[in-house]
């Protein structure tokens, strides 16, 4: 009897426990941003700037990541992903520290990655930045602090003024 | 019901003298067993989305400890929700490790044990795409022959019980834990044979019959 007990109750055991795990859910990111970390070339001090406008270049509508923004310290710049260039112009509008407005454009050469992540969150495109090539209207540097873009919060440019 | 299946079992009296009793413990040798898995070979039919197919080989001592060695080939075939395909063909996998028969009588013993796993495997995922919002443009591509490995270890508990004086049948429940996979330039593994899903810890059940020679 016992023999049974321990064969029949083990089946069962195994066989409800066995089908209801369930598959999770996703915990991780699918963005994949460039995130560019403004600062002053003579301190390094972070900075924000009072009135910004981005867009990209090439945006089949023209539309723009940010419309005179305030308070920008940083920028978190989508890659294309059907081409290695992806442009952006960024326009400085006249304030306390700047005269008149000043556009500049920033230019990222990279490599596309597409992803897959997994079951539960599909996919996603990371990047390698190769280069950046820029203006130097209100920009003094933009230095690559980390050319692998993935799903991880990481600062990947600083751009100095 | 199983955990007093367990205890009940324990209290049985040893009454047929050539079964192993738990008294029995002064020989190191105490025979070859051999076991094949019968529940993850039906994971297909029961909805998952791998199938498993395991042999076992274990040496008794001293009818308390058990190493053990298990190998098995692992297929797997997954569709997400988001589009992408993942498909792993058969691969092989191994686990070596121990039991330890903590709670014994004449026809059943309880069990605690642990393994070390690893498996080496390819894999393709086709239907990937991948969209930019902001830029309104998207790309779908392909990936074949992914390479990767892993390494994983488990501890596990379960329960065992002589049908005749050489066949055995039982069941075991384990937590697993990664400890290292090989991701490639484009990828994670979504399966890992011998583990399953590619999480940092997940669970397996074993309904094994064996042979004792």
């Amino acid at each position: 009897m016992g023999k049974i007990l321990n064969i029949t109750g083990g089946i069962l055991f195994a066989v409800l426990l066995f089908s209801s795990c369930s598959e999770s859910s996703c915990t991780e990111s699918t963005v994949a941003d460039a995130l560019a970390v403004f600062y002053t070339k003579s301190t390094h001090a972070a900075i924000a700037f009072d009135s910004i406008s981005v867009k990209g270049i090439g945006q089949k509508s023209d539309s723009l990541l940010l419309n005179k923004s305030t308070k920008v310290k940083n920028l978190s710049l989508p890659l294309r992903v059907k081409s290695d260039t992806t442009a952006f112009e960024i326009r400085f509008f006249r304030s306390n520290s700047a005269t008149t407005d000043l556009t500049d454009t920033v230019r990222f050469f990279h490599q596309t990655r597409p992803q897959y992540l997994s079951p539960e969150c599909g996919c996603s495109v990371f990047y390698h930045i190769d280069s950046v090539a820029y203006t130097r209207h209100r920009i003094d540097t933009v230095r690559i602090q980390q050319p692998e873009i993935t799903n991880q919060n990481e600062e990947h440019l600083q751009i100095l003024f | 019901m199983v955990l007093s299946a367990i205890h009940l079992n324990a209290q049985t009296p040893a009454g047929n003298a050539s079964l192993p009793t738990s008294a029995d413990t002064s020989s190191w040798y105490n025979g070859l067993v051999i076991g094949t898995d019968l529940l993850n070979p039906l994971a297909g039919a029961m909805g998952k989305d791998y199938s498993s197919y395991e042999v076992s080989v274990e040496y008794g001592l001293k009818r308390k400890y058990f190493p053990i060695a298990e190998v098995g080939m692992s297929q797997s075939d997954n569709n997400s929700d988001f589009g992408p395909v993942f498909h792993s063909p058969l691969a092989p996998y191994g686990r070596i490790g121990i039991n330890y028969a903590f709670s014994q009588s004449a026809k059943s013993f309880a069990y605690i044990g642990a393994r070390l796993g690893f498996s080496k495997f390819s894999y393709d995922v086709s239907n990937i795409t991948v969209t930019s919002g902001y830029w309104d443009e998207s790309i779908t591509t392909a990936l074949s022959g992914e390479k990767s490995n892993a390494t994983w270890t488990e501890f596990l508990g379960g329960l065992r019980v002589s049908i005749t004086n050489h066949i055995l049948m039982g069941w075991n429940v384990r937590a697993k834990f990664r400890t290292h996979v090989k991701e490639t330039l484009y990828s994670s593994p979504a399966y890992i044979p011998g583990y399953g899903a590619n999480s940092s810890k997940t669970f397996g059940i074993h309904f094994s019959i064996y042979y004792k020679f």
